[in-house]
């Protein structure tokens, strides 16, 4: 206890004599920026993990940890596909605790991009297709591009979202023809996009300044027959498996799709496999994914060098290699733009809700009485839930300005979108849940359930007998030394004015679940800086 | 921003005109808005196949229906026909899932826009298969047709929508309230967006409150913390993203915590609606209207999302419901819009991405053009079928491609029929909407100014 009470004092004095110049060492503000951006969010031990290895020594390490599988922790609970929930659960425990983080939290990011979403009646009860696409994500997501295309394209959860599945060639007795969906959103969302590309991600302009297209409905329409005869492969577990081609129901016609011919007869597989080999080529490509990774991990406003720089990683990884994704994560976070400790006033991004309650369960080392994180369907709650968008357009469109009051410049702010008057007030109200209801936990309120998070900080609770040395500690390891300076003085103001001992709690208790909640809420953490 | 400039730039040439011209300016082009209007827009999100909700009946176009559809086709013997014809003479009639409308039909409270689309400029078949400039950007995608329906204009000058220009135009004949008197159930959506505001935004349960925790006092203590974080934030030139962030959480904590005194001391509403998120959606925006004189508005838009649209597979068994759905849920409306005693004061419209394709992709149909949409009210006049009734034939003089149909009528003739009810001056229209300068006719026949 003695050396505690030493060690705060050391820490209080420590930073009382800096506080005026934030003086927090700069290699831990660089290290938790690095956990904000490549991981669900920064504890102490990876900050000091971080600092020991250097920012790219740390995504090496990471790189090389094996895969933590979300399909098959289902499969070991012997789940089944209508336990959803269950699905959830093992996205709460593997994000908040599995050691790969940076692979976890790539792959969450492909999830917003390449979407599939239970919320669609076809999946709503499929958790073990839906946990095996997510396994896809989280085993290619920093592979190769061209192999997660292929994986994603033939997935039978993607199938049934964006209709691959059975999507069978045109009947002129029938008066059919091939479904168009999956062909247009693999160029619009997941590749291409539509307008064609200068390599810095801006737009090609015609001589009226008007963006020029990068495909028109005649390539969707070949596309759409390129993608016929697919269905789920002979098997018991052919929701897990790559879809297989049904012989007689692939359209054998010659296509041609962006100015490439596309022979007759050459089968399904031939077909697919020529049609991700043009998407994976297509210049647009990679400024196309560098914006939209960019986007989810570091910045909402890259400026186009940036995008530039990131687009020509996936073109050649410096190997020769083309669509290297650990290269181009590489790239994205050790960019001089993401590491910049003083970047310009535009920069950063909103934090994501789910991440912010992964962030505080990763730094709170909370734990349930039953080891789960009841939240089974997060969307009602915070708005947001794993594999759970509206749409396949995502819970935000990346090019979402938001209405400003006058005098602030407009800025793209995708995630802003998740923001209403509902919303807001249940995301505190979240907060409060997750911070001051674990604190009455301490005192034994007996109506926390068996799956309800509660945080375990006592160490960091002592600091609060110094509430600087407490609002410093937090706001290097939850805002990475980005607290303005006003913030942290009204911080410290308020805590002063709690008691740090109350009776039936443990010591400092209230003033760190409330410093905690008043950090949360706040505008100034919302931004990722 | 353009048109921000643009305005403010006005507001100075006013004064620059004398006082004593001023307020006569003002009331000419800007007539006092009295009594009470309002608009709901009802969005089918993912691009409904109207094929299916609204059906020509005479011999040879439902051959050429029944024959293109293939397996879609619907059986006749089935289809609720629909009283009177066209002015060409035409009959139809309805999905089997919409009796409801079939009766607000015959009674004159609903009419269908037929075979209305994005358009920039009127267009013949073989400029628009010829000329790509002349068509409007990304045809067939989800998110882009969403943007043009909402914004009102083609070339994507304008980064708001045309109901939040619409107020925002109005905004110094509208009383100053403190909730902006635009609501959107669930979501964020580009038509509401001004250049200035947005809607307020709020779940078909109405708004949450802030729980307590520990105690009351402590509650209270901490919000009023938070409260100066936020003023800080706002504040912070350094920061603009946190600006923005911090605006919005501000006017969203202030609007919720008023609006949710109002709905509590609110007694119920005695007029059922069904229980889906649609119905729900509809009934929470029956009680805004009910609220609007404490909530000091005389004009309202709402928009309500009813999605699951995009049918490109499972048609037949998805269809069905989600036309049953809408039908229930406006007659519903209706319903309740006529116990308030308001059902002349509110139109009703819907919307859609874009229509579909009329022929199959063996279980669905995909993106296509020309839709039909509904609009709805006691203000409405004039034929029960407005716009023209496209030709279904294959490679017929509408038909773009697998019944995609060259829609006849621009979304921005739809919408400026409705801004002008609502209260914007014939001479604004095209202010509001910017290409309606190319076409002949600035609106239809089926709301009065």
């Amino acid at each position: 206890m003695n050396r505690i009470i030493g060690l705060v004092l050391w820490l209080a004095l420590g930073i009382t004599a800096s506080a005026q110049t934030r003086g927090i060492d700069p290699a831990r503000v660089d290290a938790v920026r690095l956990l904000q951006q490549a991981s669900f969010g920064a504890t102490e031990t990876d900050m000091e993990q971080v600092v020991a290895l250097g920012p790219a020594g740390w995504i090496d390490a990471q790189l090389v940890l094996p895969a933590t599988s979300h399909l098959q922790r289902l499969l070991d609970e012997g789940a089944e596909p209508g336990d959803v929930d269950r699905r959830v659960q093992a996205w709460w425990e593997i994000s908040v605790r599995a050691p790969d983080q940076l692979r976890q939290r790539v792959a969450f990011a492909w999830s917003e991009i390449l979407v599939i979403s239970e919320r669609n009646s076809a999946l709503a009860d499929q958790a073990i297709a839906t946990a095996a696409y997510y396994d896809v994500l989280v085993h290619e997501g920093l592979g190769n591009f061209r192999d997660l295309l292929e994986q994603v394209t033939l997935n039978p959860a993607m199938g049934v979202y964006l209709g691959t599945l059975g999507n069978f060639k045109g009947d002129e007795s029938l008066g059919t023809r091939a479904d168009e969906n999956y062909a247009r959103e693999v160029m619009q969302l997941f590749t291409i996009g539509l307008v064609q590309l200068h390599a810095d991600g801006s737009p090609v302009l015609d001589a009226q300044g008007q963006p020029l297209p990068t495909y028109g409905q005649q390539d969707v329409e070949n596309l759409a027959r390129v993608f016929t005869g697919w269905y789920l492969a002979d098997a018991t577990d052919a929701t897990i498996r790559p879809m297989e081609p049904v012989p007689g129901y692939h359209d054998e016609g010659e296509k041609v799709v962006m100015g490439q011919v596309f022979p007759a007869e050459q089968g399904a597989r031939a077909d697919l496999e020529q049609a991700l080999d043009l998407l994976f080529h297509h210049p647009n490509t990679g400024p196309f994914l560098a914006r939209l990774l960019i986007q989810r991990l570091v910045t909402s406003n890259p400026s186009p060098a940036y995008i530039q720089r990131v687009a020509a990683v996936f073109a050649d990884n410096g190997q020769g290699v083309r669509g290297d994704l650990a290269a181009m994560v590489k790239a994205i976070l050790l960019d001089a733009e993401a590491r910049d400790p003083n970047p310009p006033p535009g920069f950063g991004k909103l934090r994501e809700p789910l991440i912010q309650l992964t962030h505080l369960w990763r730094l709170g080392r909370a734990a349930s009485a039953n080891g789960d994180w009841l939240l089974d369907y997060p969307e009602y709650f915070i708005g947001q839930g794993p594999l759970r968008a509206p749409s396949v357009f995502s819970f935000f469109d990346p090019d979402y300005r938001p209405v400003g009051p006058e005098g602030v410049a407009d800025f793209t702010l995708p995630e802003m979108q998740l923001l209403s008057e509902s919303t807001a007030v249940n995301q505190l109200n979240a907060w409060s849940y997750f911070t001051q209801f674990a604190l009455w936990s301490f005192a034994g309120e007996p109506f926390i359930e068996d799956d309800f998070p509660l945080l375990h900080l006592p160490e960091t609770a002592l600091l609060a007998v110094m509430p600087e040395a407490l609002v410093q500690h937090l706001n290097l390891l939850m805002m990475a030394g980005q607290m303005p300076d006003d913030m942290y003085k009204q911080l410290v103001q308020t805590l002063n004015a709690l008691p740090y001992a109350m009776e039936g709690l443990p010591p400092g208790s209230l003033r760190l679940v409330d410093a905690l909640w008043l950090m949360l809420s706040s505008p100034q953490y919302a931004v990722q800086r | 921003m353009k048109r921000r400039t643009f305005l403010r730039h006005l507001g100075l040439a006013g004064t620059g005109l004398g006082l004593a011209r001023l307020p006569l300016a003002l009331a000419v082009d800007t007539p006092a808005l009295t009594g009470y209007r309002a608009l709901i827009c009802i969005f089918l999100y993912g691009g409904a196949d109207t094929h299916n909700l609204l059906l020509p009946t005479d011999p040879e176009p439902w051959q050429t229906y029944r024959q293109r559809r293939a397996v879609l086709a619907l059986e006749e013997d089935t289809l609720l026909p629909l009283t009177g014809t066209d002015d060409e003479g035409m009959a139809f009639a309805l999905h089997p899932g919409c009796e409801r409308l079939q009766a607000l039909f015959a009674a004159g409270e609903l009419q269908f826009v037929r075979n209305v689309g994005a358009l920039r400029q009127p267009l013949t078949l073989e400029e628009a298969r010829t000329d790509h400039r002349l068509l409007p950007a990304q045809l067939f995608s989800h998110a882009d047709q969403q943007i043009h329906w909402m914004r009102g204009e083609a070339l994507r000058q304008q980064s708001s929508g045309w109901g939040g220009r619409l107020r925002e135009m109005l905004a110094d004949n509208l009383p100053d309230t403190a909730i902006a008197p635009a609501f959107a159930l669930g979501f964020a959506n580009p038509w509401q967006a001004g250049e200035r505001s947005g809607p307020f935004i709020l779940g078909n349960q109405g708004v949450s409150t802030l729980v307590e925790t520990y105690s009351a006092d402590h509650a209270d203590a901490m919000h009023a913390r938070l409260q100066t974080l936020l003023q800080a934030a706002r504040k912070n030139a350094q920061r603009p993203l946190q600006r923005l962030y911090a605006s919005r959480l501000d006017s969203a904590l202030a609007n919720s915590r008023q609006l949710a005194a109002l709905l509590q001391d609110q007694p119920p509403l005695d007029t059922p609606f069904p229980d889906t998120p649609f119905g729900r959606d509809l009934a929470m925006v029956t009680r805004l209207i009910d609220l609007r004189e404490s909530l000091g508005h005389n004009r309202q838009l709402f928009f309500v999302a009813l999605p699951g649209w995009d049918t490109h597979d499972r048609q037949l068994q998805d269809f069905p419901r989600l036309a049953q759905t809408l039908s229930e849920g406006m007659a519903a409306l209706a319903d309740a819009l006529k116990t308030l005693g308001v059902f002349d004061a509110v139109t009703t419209f819907t919307a859609s991405d874009f229509g579909r394709t009329l022929t199959s992709n063996g279980d669905g149909s995909d993106h296509g053009w020309g839709t039909h949409q509904m609009v709805m009210g006691g203000a409405l006049s004039g034929s029960g079928f407005q716009g023209r009734f496209p030709n279904l034939a294959g490679n017929g003089p509408d038909d773009f491609g697998y019944g995609r149909m060259l829609p006849s009528t621009a979304t921005q003739q739809y919408q400026a029929t409705l801004a002008r009810w609502f209260g914007l001056p014939e001479s604004r229209l095209v202010e509001l909407f910017p290409d309606l300068s190319r076409f002949d006719r600035a609106t239809l026949p089926f709301l009065p100014a």
